[in-house]
């Protein structure tokens, strides 16, 4: 298996967390330079355009007391911002940073960056939820994360949810395949338990 | 030590790494509001305030109307931000360790784990946000070189933060544990001034 997408220190990683007879299956890195939709670049543009306009606007608003205005401006300002500085974090996303491994019995992420590291571990079984999501520019991100429903992630007590995720992949195909292969193969835990005897527990423990 | 933080600590650590402090947040108020929502909606008020002050139409009901809807929005805004702290801040998915050489958080949730490790080495800070009742925000990150950007970098996707660095979320005894962070800092700086980042999970 050809497992030369990725550094050295994340195989390392992952080799100490190998269980017996857990092997990797696949490693890779996502596409470096993150595209944006075209959507954005239509719209950022003009969304820098109209800030300045839109504070005088709201300036003017609240001197008058229009209230139709200082209900509508905020909004628009909160648009703009959202959109001029969404774009930057989707730019800014670390993908040249991160790399993943996956394992017939889990999926790994890892990022470093100047000594920050992050390493996500999930466990791939039948109460694993696969969402897909296209990118742009022939490039698919695929999300892991604990199903509560059939396509519900389960939510950290209203809190979002956790998740693992295989961002910006160019060949998303073939990870997906087999992370398929792995859900539908590995048992599910019969009961919830508590974290000292799940499976990923389990798993920690005979490392 | 706990039962959980032993089973954590002893997963986490390197061999040979020793824990110089481990906890959990304490989940006293779930939301909290960012402290820059006091700063701006104080900001926006005094700033409806005097405008109301120089019209001429001066009423009580316009000054409320004026300023509803900011309140709103910028309450919505927090309450988010809020929300996200409180993910964070649960004792528990959320488990904070200090050794000799690592920061690192462990958030589980199921069975899907993240740990976030920052060295404690030259050009690494520790700051405290908050001092309430001895609990408190401690980040703790790296300071960027003059040719980084992305450490100087804080991002929201997917449901995760990548950035040089990890935060604390409310901490008991957020000062001791800054001070123990700030003495790991200097015991590294002086053992090994060129140290860089260790290997490690």
């Amino acid at each position: 298996m050809e497992h030369a997408a990725v550094s050295d220190i994340t195989l390392a990683l992952v080799h100490e967390r190998l269980i017996p007879g857990e092997q990797i299956m696949w490693a890779g890195k996502p596409e470096p330079i993150v595209p944006l939709p075209w959507l954005s670049r239509v719209v950022v543009p003009l969304a820098k355009v109209v800030v300045v306009p839109f504070i005088v606007a709201l300036i003017f608003a609240i001197a008058t007391g229009n209230f139709l205005l200082s209900l509508a401006i905020p909004l628009g300002l909160l648009v703009c911002a959202w959109t001029i500085l969404g774009t930057r974090m989707i730019r800014a996303m670390p993908v040249a940073h991160e790399e993943y491994v996956l394992t017939n019995w889990r999926a790994f992420s890892h990022y470093q960056s100047n000594g920050t590291r992050i390493v996500g571990e999930m466990l791939l079984d039948g109460n694993t939820l696969i969402q897909k999501r296209r990118c742009g520019h022939g490039t698919t991100t695929l999300v892991f994360s604990r199903s509560q429903k059939e396509s519900e992630p389960q939510k950290v007590k209203g809190l979002g949810s956790a998740c693992v995720a295989l961002l910006n992949l160019r060949d998303a195909e073939h990870p997906m395949r087999l992370v398929e292969w792995a859900v539908a193969t590995n048992p599910v835990p019969q009961t919830p338990t508590p974290p000292m005897t799940t499976n990923l527990g389990q798993a920690w423990i005979q490392n | 030590m706990d039962p959980e933080l032993s089973r954590i600590a002893a997963d986490v650590l390197r061999p040979g790494e020793q824990v110089l402090w481990a906890g959990k947040p304490i989940d006293s108020n779930p939301l909290q509001f960012p402290w820059y929502f006091k700063v701006m909606l104080f900001g926006l008020l005094l700033f409806s305030a005097v405008i109301v002050a120089f019209s001429t139409n001066r009423t009580s009901a316009a000054f409320v109307f004026n300023l509803l809807p900011i309140v709103l929005i910028v309450g919505l805004l927090s309450l988010g931000l809020a929300r996200f702290h409180s993910k964070y801040a649960s004792p528990t998915y959320n488990t904070f360790l200090l050794t000799q050489h690592r920061a690192i958080h462990v958030f589980e949730h199921a069975q899907v784990c993240n740990v976030t490790s920052v060295p404690l080495v030259h050009g690494t800070l520790a700051r405290l946000f908050r001092a309430r009742s001895g609990t408190g925000d401690l980040l703790i990150r790296r300071k960027a070189r003059w040719n980084e950007v992305d450490a100087s970098t804080i991002l929201f996707f997917l449901r995760r933060t990548a950035w040089a660095g990890v935060k604390f979320n409310s901490v008991p005894h957020a000062g001791y544990v800054r001070d123990v962070a700030k003495w790991a800092i200097s015991q590294n700086e002086q053992s090994n001034p060129g140290h860089q980042s260790p290997r490690g999970r």
